[in-house]
């Protein structure tokens, strides 16, 4: 396990691009969290990529921006090549 | 950029006058409070319990006056603005007004027992009674939580429960082999609650909640 995750408690290197597609939307950090039931400092922390968000939320983001998840969220993970 | 770098230096100064009101906040109430115990005839480990005892209670406060008048909140509390406040109004009266009263409790406690203010059972009714409460407000909030405040939650027990494990374990095997004293009940209870507290902002820190708003 990174070390990293230990004190930040993100488990991976996601890049979020919520904030970019909210603003795109005209919404609000208040508004889209209502819209997701969620509180503005949860959108916040995502935004800001402090705070990865459950599976659950993340598809209800995809849902409501009608998009893919991969498209809001960017997982630079690469797998790696087995060794022969 | 210029309103960038403006609007995060306001956001700091605001951040920077917020900590310099609570250090004032808190040092004129261990004064206060130094004045109406008297620390030095309490013990080391009694009189860290009621400054911790004493920061809860300064923290119920603040919380419960910031959600009671949002207004004069958004500018005591490191909030955005006021409907933060408004958003949360309902898990802030809550947990306020547990916070107050455990911290409450822990004074009562310092002070109860032979020669003290406050016979024996008052100091620990009045813990028993303020977990009670705790409890009662935490599963009727409960539903209110969003997913970022459960794993705050979740974070600062996870770290709490590190930091006591680490600090216990070691001091009852000294004690054991009689190379440290034995943890007296106000060493344990004063663990407890001030390693929950330190807990709970570093599980807030991670998240970016301390970030200057």
């Amino acid at each position: 396990m990174p070390c990293k995750e230990l004190f930040t408690g993100r488990a991976g290197d996601l890049e979020s691009r919520l904030r970019e597609i909210r603003e795109a939307k005209g919404w609000s950090q208040g508004e889209l969290a209502r819209k997701l039931g969620v509180s503005r400092q949860t959108i916040n922390a995502v935004e800001t990529d402090k705070y990865d968000p459950s599976l659950p939320l993340a598809l209800r983001m995809s849902k409501l921006f009608g998009m893919p998840v991969c498209d809001i969220f960017i997982d630079h993970w690469q797998p790696q090549e087995d060794a022969e | 950029m210029t309103t960038d770098v403006t609007a995060q230096a306001g956001k700091t100064k605001k951040l920077v006058l917020q900590m310099i009101g609570g250090g004032i906040a808190g040092g004129a109430s261990v004064i206060a409070l130094n004045h109406f115990l008297s620390f030095e005839t309490l013990g080391a480990d009694r009189m860290i319990l009621a400054v911790i005892g004493l920061i809860y209670v300064l923290t119920g406060l603040i919380v419960l006056v910031g959600s009671v008048v949002p207004k004069i909140g958004a500018q005591m509390l490191n909030v955005s603005d006021e409907e933060d406040l408004l958003e949360q109004r309902h898990i802030l009266w809550g947990s306020s007004l547990m916070i107050l009263a455990f911290g409450a409790a822990q004074i009562i406690l310092v002070l109860s027992g032979d020669g003290k203010m406050f016979p024996a059972w008052a100091g620990a009714g009045a813990m028993l009674l303020s977990m009670l409460f705790g409890s009662v407000i935490w599963i009727r909030d409960r539903h209110r939580y969003d997913e970022m405040m459960m794993k705050i939650s979740l974070d600062a027990s996870f770290i709490c429960f590190c930091g006591l494990w680490l600090v216990l374990v070691p001091w009852g095997c000294l004690a054991m082999t009689g190379l440290a004293p034995s943890p007296t009940g106000a060493a344990i209870v004063a663990l407890f609650s001030g390693g929950y507290l330190l807990a709970s902002v570093v599980a807030a820190g991670r998240v970016g909640l301390l970030a200057p708003k």
